[in-house]
């Protein structure tokens, strides 16, 4: 179930009637049964394979925390875990790429089996392992209560595109319970009024559809409409998955429960590095944290770093699906990084005012990013190549789409102005909570953005990220 | 802190503001979208509303024992704009010459673009409902292809599946045929509620909407005296074809891929458990229950492309349809195998519509091998 559905909306009106008029000690049980419900929605039978991870992941966990050889049932759950999430992800990758050598050998035609992949099997696996993994370190304190660990797992704000939780972060106010209040309430209402405008104005209606038409096209032969379609897709994977994001952290205020950022205007870093530690946070973090650290991160010498840098963002590349492009994607980054930390630059203060002199760093960093988009975007290897290669044969044979110019130029405003709304809107709220009148004007902006959502909502498709 | 009352009125406030500011934003634009002249597009409710009028003349005569009523189920290659072009048309035309205009037939198209097993299977209870002395069922194998069942819109058909048939619909895999429970209960309530009017306005100043971007390329093509964007999709049209498709003696054909992607795995011997399958049984089921003859056919395929570009396998093709056959036949209805009825140049295009020209007039020649299992089906006492 979309977000952006009148279904959703109202499954979520009566989830949130029902979760204030429970007993605070009944809500948490009400919230999982809601998530499962929601889940099911989908694939009613998934429903049984997100229970049955939670079940053997729970009674692992158990075992960890009760054996004296608490590292066997560690590498049982990172098997399992892992185990599942390739077989749904990787096995049709497998038998595509095997499939010419098994027709060969079988002289006969031969048909994929269609797997569809279980929704948000990427994002709630590494949630189980993060929790396995910390426990086993003894970073948080053992969990020892089912249902609590299942809404942990399957918390349905965030349970089928993240951001990707941490127990430290979150188990804490699964145990308080959810803390909803009239600041939280504001909080979550815009953001899901903003989530809502970025999905289905910014991404679905004004990139989406220009997108679509100049990447089924790729090959056509005009620089100017592949350049300029390629930002567009930059600005429509931002929009789309930060959307998504702020719906959920939204949701989740209106229940009381603080979820983590999982972007901050990416395309105004000033560094590859910097860049990751603004484009999906919650992903890029667990990356570093379980993958790049245990490797060795920095710690043994500039060679093994740059091996250690090119392995996690090719597995960060993979992780996204089932496909070359996405791994030669992830490796382009991996080769971004490595060759920002050749050139030797530190990493820059996330919160230090963007000046004018930063300006060039910013442009040649985002043009660099929005080029691997294309491995990201096309449909295959073949199609990315044509696709730069026109982009680069500087042909123009149609001019430039000047609408579509005018829509990028408007998202890179917008993503400047929303470092400062960032920044400056929970003032702003405080100031209009102090007055009669600020309530109306809170209202009627929030309407006013919903209200064109609203409108435009028709246009829609599926969130991008879904599909990981 | 503040105190609870003024949290409350706030909150009051608040909501009020939203809901005013909600309406007359989104009034105000959908007024905007008219003064720039931008008409209703397409939307999953287009072919259902198309429908309704279908279904409202076919029950209309429900009662009238002297007519014979015939329903043509089918997607685009047995639907027409040009209504006279239309199969259902010239199987009418057929029938009335051959039986001289005794019993009147009537032939009602349920067909439209993109339609196919699933989107029939869902209006079956209706079709079941009509009571028409016969059903003609155009199946064609693309139908049960992922292409097909994933990205083609039948969910809004959902709302039209009656309450006792929703248990058996809920059962099998329909996540494959690209619809899910929360889907399915939307269009559910939408009826229950007697919200359809309603929805159909709201998906038509939406649809609305998605017609506006091309009204504003419009208007930026006058500062740069050339509409870019509309050149751009114009020419990208025919590369693409150009790029995707083989010439073949003029023809515009697909590749290999293209055809082992629109028919899936019924080149490669369908499935027994196949989701399109098990709803055409299901549908034959029910059509069976209800009294209603019906005839099943395969619709030709164009054998000399697939057989050109290497993906015919002749043995496993006929396994896909001996158990299509097999599935129609075990639900009591008759099964006609088309699939080889015609050559190359008797296809228009690659997506298989039909030629009719001077020459071959392919429609009419598929018409014919329809009509004796028609009368036969219709059982005209005399005949």
């Amino acid at each position: 179930m979309l977000f952006n559905t009148v279904q959703f909306g109202v499954f979520f009106l009566v989830v949130l009637g029902l979760y204030h008029a429970l007993p605070r000690k009944r809500r948490n049980s009400a919230l999982l049964a809601a998530s499962l419900v929601f889940y099911a929605l989908w694939i009613p039978s998934y429903l049984f394979l997100l229970l049955a991870d939670i079940a053997v992941n729970y009674a692992l966990l158990q075992g960890m925390i009760r054996s004296r050889r608490p590292r066997l049932f560690l590498v049982a759950a990172c098997i399992f875990t892992l185990g599942l999430l390739a077989f749904f992800k990787y096995a049709l990758m497998a038998v595509e790429t095997l499939a010419p050598v098994i027709t060969s050998a079988l002289d006969t035609g031969f048909e994929a089996p269609e797997i569809f992949l279980p929704l948000g099997i990427s994002f709630y696996s590494f949630q189980i392992l993060s929790l396995t993994i910390d426990t086993y370190r003894g970073d948080i304190e053992p969990i020892r209560n089912l249902r609590r660990y299942a809404l942990f797992v399957a918390f349905f704000p965030q349970l089928i595109a993240g951001p990707i939780l941490r127990g430290y972060q979150f188990l804490p106010q699964l145990a308080r319970g959810g803390e909803p209040s009239w600041l939280r309430t504001r909080r979550g209402l815009w953001l899901l009024g903003l989530g809502l405008a970025k999905k289905v104005i910014m991404a679905d209606f004004l990139l989406a559809p220009f997108v679509d038409d100049v990447f089924s096209h790729g090959g056509l032969g005009s620089a100017p409409f592949n350049l300029v379609a390629l930002y567009s897709f930059a600005f429509q994977i931002y929009y789309d998955f930060s959307g998504y994001t702020d719906m959920a952290r939204g949701l989740a205020l209106l229940l009381g429960f603080e979820l983590p950022l999982n972007f901050m205007e990416p395309y105004l870093a000033r560094d590859p590095s910097e860049f990751w530690r603004r484009w999906h946070i919650t992903l890029s973090r667990w990356l570093a944290d379980y993958l790049y650290i245990p490797l060795g991160g920095n710690r043994r010498g500039s060679n093994r770093t740059y091996v250690n840098l090119m392995l996690t963002m090719l597995l960060g590349g993979l992780w996204h699906g089932a496909s070359w492009n996405f791994v030669i994607w992830g490796g382009l980054h991996g080769l971004l990084l490595t060759a920002h930390r050749l050139i030797g630059r530190r990493p820059v203060d996330l919160d230090a005012r963007v000046g004018l002199r930063d300006l060039p760093r910013i442009l040649i960093l985002f043009n660099l990013v929005c080029l691997i988009w294309t491995f990201f975007r096309a449909e295959s290897f073949d199609h990315a190549l044509r696709y730069l290669d026109t982009l680069f044969a500087f042909r123009d044979p149609f001019g430039w789409p000047l609408l579509q110019t005018g829509i990028v130029v408007l998202c890179a405003l917008l993503h400047f102005a929303e470092r400062g709304a960032r920044r400056r809107l929970p003032e702003l709220q405080n100031k209009l909570g102090r007055v009669w009148w600020g309530a109306a004007v809170e209202g009627a902006a929030l309407g006013a953005v919903l209200g064109i959502a609203f409108l435009v909502a028709g246009v829609g498709s599926d969130f991008i990220y879904f599909q990981f | 802190m503040t105190s609870p009352r003024r949290r409350l009125s706030s909150l009051l406030v608040f909501l009020l503001a939203l809901c005013l500011a909600i309406l007359s934003v989104s009034f105000t634009a959908a007024q905007l979208t008219r003064l720039a002249g931008a008409e209703p597009g397409e939307s999953a409710l287009t072919p259902v509303r198309y429908l309704e009028g279908t279904f409202e003349r076919l029950s209309r005569f429900r009662l009238s024992e002297s007519r014979r009523r015939i329903a043509y189920l089918g997607d685009s290659t047995v639907f027409s704009l040009a209504r006279v072009r239309s199969l259902p048309h010239l199987l009418q035309t057929a029938l009335r010459s051959r039986l001289r205009g005794r019993p009147p037939i009537e032939v009602h198209s349920i067909s439209y673009p993109a339609l196919g097993i699933i989107s029939h299977y869902l209006m079956a209870g209706r079709l079941a409902e009509a009571k028409p002395d016969l059903i003609v069922w155009q199946t064609s194998f693309t139908h049960f292809s992922s292409i097909w069942r994933l990205h083609n819109l039948h969910s809004a058909f959902t709302g039209w599946v009656e309450l006792e048939r929703l248990p058996e619909l809920v059962g099998m895999p329909i996540h494959r045929g690209g619809l899910t429970l929360d889907e399915l209960l939307l269009y559910q309530g939408i009826i229950a509620l007697d919200g359809v009017e309603a929805w159909s306005v709201l998906r038509d100043e939406q649809s609305r909407v998605g017609q506006l971007r091309e009204r504003v390329e419009s208007w930026t093509a006058g500062w740069s005296g050339r509409n870019s964007e509309a050149l751009f999709r114009q020419a990208s049209g025919r590369k693409l074809l150009e790029e995707n498709v083989r010439r073949n003696e003029g023809r515009r054909r697909f590749t290999a891929k293209i055809e082992q992607n629109r028919y899936g795995n019924t080149l490669t011997g369908l499935d027994p458990q196949d989701l399109v399958l098990q709803m055409l049984g299901r549908a034959l089921d029910l059509f069976a229950r209800s009294g209603i003859p019906v005839i099943v056919y395969l619709n030709p395929m164009n054998i000399d492309n697939l057989a050109t570009v290497g993906v015919l396998d002749e043995g496993e093709l006929a396994q896909s349809v001996a158990l299509l056959r097999g599935t129609v036949e075990a639900a009591g209805a008759r099964f006609l195998d088309l699939h080889a009825l015609f050559r190359d140049e008797y296809f228009r295009d690659a997506q298989g519509h039909l030629v009719h020209d001077k020459e071959i007039n392919a429609d009419v020649e598929l018409v014919r091998e329809l009509i004796d299992p028609t009368i036969a089906e219709l059982k005209i006492p005399g005949r």
